[in-house]
């Protein structure tokens, strides 16, 4: 083998065991109390951080709860009738699609999320809207 | 009339650091007399540029396109009479309405009349840049306008940005021949494209103040050469064509007092990206396009290659779209009118600049405008498959509402496209109120009047004034990203549809009957569901 074909080898084993520096033990699936060990790194992550954030910087009262049925992720705006209701759904798609067969007909699409306006003053549903949109593209 | 891109005596041009680049030509073609040669390349790249812009020639409409058919299929006498209400000037608009008296007006057959003037910029570009800057650009810029993203994606719009395109290249070529070299027929040539650009869309009036201080800043850098009668060709441009917009501008004040666009919103500093994207066809394009350009322009580096005439083009070509844009931009601020095709008028200076820089380039520009023909050539990557999903919803209902069945459209200005689609005989409404005629959008006050129209009191109205068995179809827009959805006018659609929504869901005299569409393909505007219910009580 020439020296060339040598270097280049050397240096191909060096890139493959470089690139796996960094990757530690993780436990496999099924592990007992996986939840306790210090590598287990799954957690909820709630669709409304965003949106809550800037609800509070308004100082809207609002609370957060799963709603009945799906249990889909929900936060409540003051109290009903008056008070407008997010709802999340998983994906934008999943609320689009929500819409498109009639589900949702008092709601507005925004992101993921169908806000209800029900009886909502406008300056109130503004603030709604504007905190909804938070984290949105598209 | 000598060719621009040879040096004067007086004005040595500039000293180009590139080696100049030959197209070897087969021995037969090089044997072909110019006119042969030129015309054969022409009508190669209108051929390519047609074959690459037809692919979606039938496209379906979006809700623009369908106010404008629906404005332009009313009595000639009664179009500007229209418009007054919806804010367009009426160039286009007549056009359409003879163009559909001969070809119909379907999508295909409209498309066909944009498709028209974004092809007509080929040979026009090739004359503008040849009077402007020598045969070398010439064959530039006819490749830059068969090989644009802009032209792509409005050449199967029926709304006038292809013809405001065109225009805005004959306005330039005016400019820069009659102002710049003094060639006083040219100066004709830019006052009747400026007139006509008045009456085809809002941002002439941008594209003209643009010019204005392009002009001002040429008197100023100029010697007498230049000067000489300047002013007085300049006066007799802009109030000719100010003479000729005359007779509609009543109607200008009129609309621009009652019917400012409230569904915009203010721009901010993306206009770089959107001009890479929409005008150039993206970021690697572009990189491409200012790269040739910039070495073919690097000579200007020296302070007696800025002294020429040449050089004076190309600051001119600048300010032509720069102004233009920066004028619109600032405008915007105050009334909101900024949307990528509004861009229109300054695609021509933007493309003629860097055809000029790319022919100046050598190698490197020959290398640059392959690059461009290999990024351009995808046939419809710049058109918009689906603009819209009425299409699909009016073909799923169509079967199932009948002659006196209610429509409410959410968003007030798609009733006309709905009413494009769907089948004759049927009630209008939109979620501001029952609508005489639904061909047209009424922009007049529409924000006060939007605002001032409280579901509760509307609705009920309309659902009153339907008998047992009759039915109501919903159309409402779908909402879920934010971008279009922010000025005052769009975020109360969005809410009030949901308002109307609720009120409809809540109904019990209502059955929900069908919803549509059952496949939606996604869309590039806007999109739409529809629920039609059955007035059981």
């Amino acid at each position: 083998m020439s020296r060339v074909a040598q270097l280049a080898v050397t240096v191909g084993l060096m890139a493959v065991l470089l690139s796996a520096c960094g990757i530690s033990a993780k436990p496999q699936a099924g592990t007992k109390n996986i939840s306790k060990s210090h590598d287990y790194y799954g957690l909820v992550d709630e669709p409304w951080t965003l949106q809550a954030q800037c609800l509070k910087s308004d100082h809207v009262e609002f609370r957060e709860y799963p709603a009945t049925g799906q249990k889909l992720p929900t936060i409540q705006i003051g109290s009903l009738p008056t008070g407008p209701t997010i709802v999340f759904e998983p994906t934008p798609g999943a609320a689009q699609g929500v819409q498109i067969q009639g589900g949702a007909q008092g709601a507005e699409a925004i992101g993921s999320a169908l806000v209800y306006p029900n009886q909502a003053q406008n300056g109130l549903l503004t603030e709604v809207e504007a905190c909804t949109s938070a984290g949105v593209t598209g | 009339m000598p060719d621009p891109a040879t040096p004067s005596a007086a004005e040595p041009r500039a000293a180009n650091i590139m080696r100049e680049f030959t197209f070897p030509l087969p021995r037969l073609l090089k044997r072909a007399p110019e006119w042969f040669r030129i015309a054969t390349v022409l009508l190669l790249l209108s051929l390519v540029a047609l074959w690459i812009r037809t692919r979606y020639i039938g496209g379906q409409f979006w809700m623009d396109e369908g106010i404008t058919v629906g404005i332009s299929s009313h009595s000639l006498s009664s179009i500007p009479g229209i418009l007054r209400m919806d804010g367009s000037p009426p160039l286009f608009y007549l056009l359409l309405h003879f163009w559909m008296q001969m070809v119909g007006n379907g999508e295909a057959a409209t498309h066909w009349l944009s498709e028209i003037f974004a092809a007509l910029t080929i040979p026009i570009g090739y004359w503008g840049g040849r009077t402007i800057a020598g045969k070398r650009a010439a064959l530039m810029c006819a490749t830059l306008f068969a090989f644009n993203a802009f032209l792509d994606y409005y050449s199967v719009e029926t709304r006038m940005y292809s013809l405001m395109a065109l225009l805005g290249l004959l306005a330039t070529i005016g400019f820069i021949n009659g102002f710049v070299y003094r060639r006083r027929a040219y100066v004709i040539l830019f006052s009747a494209a400026q007139a006509l650009m008045f009456y085809t869309h809002a941002w002439a009036i941008y594209f003209a103040a643009g010019s204005l201080v392009s002009l001002l800043l040429l008197w100023k850098i100029s010697g007498e050469d230049i000067r000489k009668g300047l002013i007085k060709d300049a006066l007799m441009a802009y109030v000719g064509a100010i003479v000729v917009f005359l007779p509609w501008l009543p109607n200008f004040i009129f609309q621009a007092i009652h019917t400012a666009a409230p569904w915009d919103s203010k721009p901010r500093f993306g206009a770089p990206i959107q001009i890479a994207k929409s005008v150039f066809g993206g970021a690697s394009i572009t990189v491409v396009l200012l790269l040739g350009a910039g070495v073919g322009y690097s000579p200007l580096v020296n302070r007696s290659a800025r002294a020429t005439r040449e050089a004076k083009v190309t600051l001119m070509l600048f300010t032509l779209f720069f102004l233009t844009l920066l004028l619109a931009w600032a405008g915007s601020q105050v009334t909101p009118a900024w949307v990528v095709r509004y861009f229109a008028p300054v695609v021509a200076p933007m493309l003629i600049l860097i055809a000029i820089g790319m022919s100046r380039a050598g190698v490197i520009g020959a290398i640059a405008i392959f690059f461009t023909i290999c990024f351009m050539i995808r046939p419809s990557a710049f058109e918009p498959k689906y603009k819209s999903d009425m299409q699909d919803i009016a073909g799923e209902m169509k079967s199932l509402v009948h002659r006196g069945d209610l429509v409410i459209v959410g968003q007030p200005e798609s009733m006309p496209l709905a009413y494009y689609y769907l089948p004759g005989g049927l009630r209008w409404a939109s979620t501001i109120g029952p609508v005489k005629d639904p061909t047209y959008m009424d922009w007049v006050d529409a924000m006060k009047r939007y605002r001032a129209s409280v579901p509760s009191k509307v609705l009920p109205k309309l659902l009153n004034s339907l008998k047992p068995g009759q039915q109501v179809l919903y159309i409402r827009p779908l909402t879920e990203g934010v971008s279009n959805w922010e000025a005052p006018w769009t975020s109360l659609i969005r809410r009030r549809s949901a308002q109307w929504g609720a009120i409809l869901a809540a109904d019990r005299q209502l059955k929900r009957e069908a919803w549509a569409p059952h496949n939606y393909r996604g869309s590039c505007c806007i999109a739409d569901a529809a629920v039609l219910y059955e007035k059981v009580s």
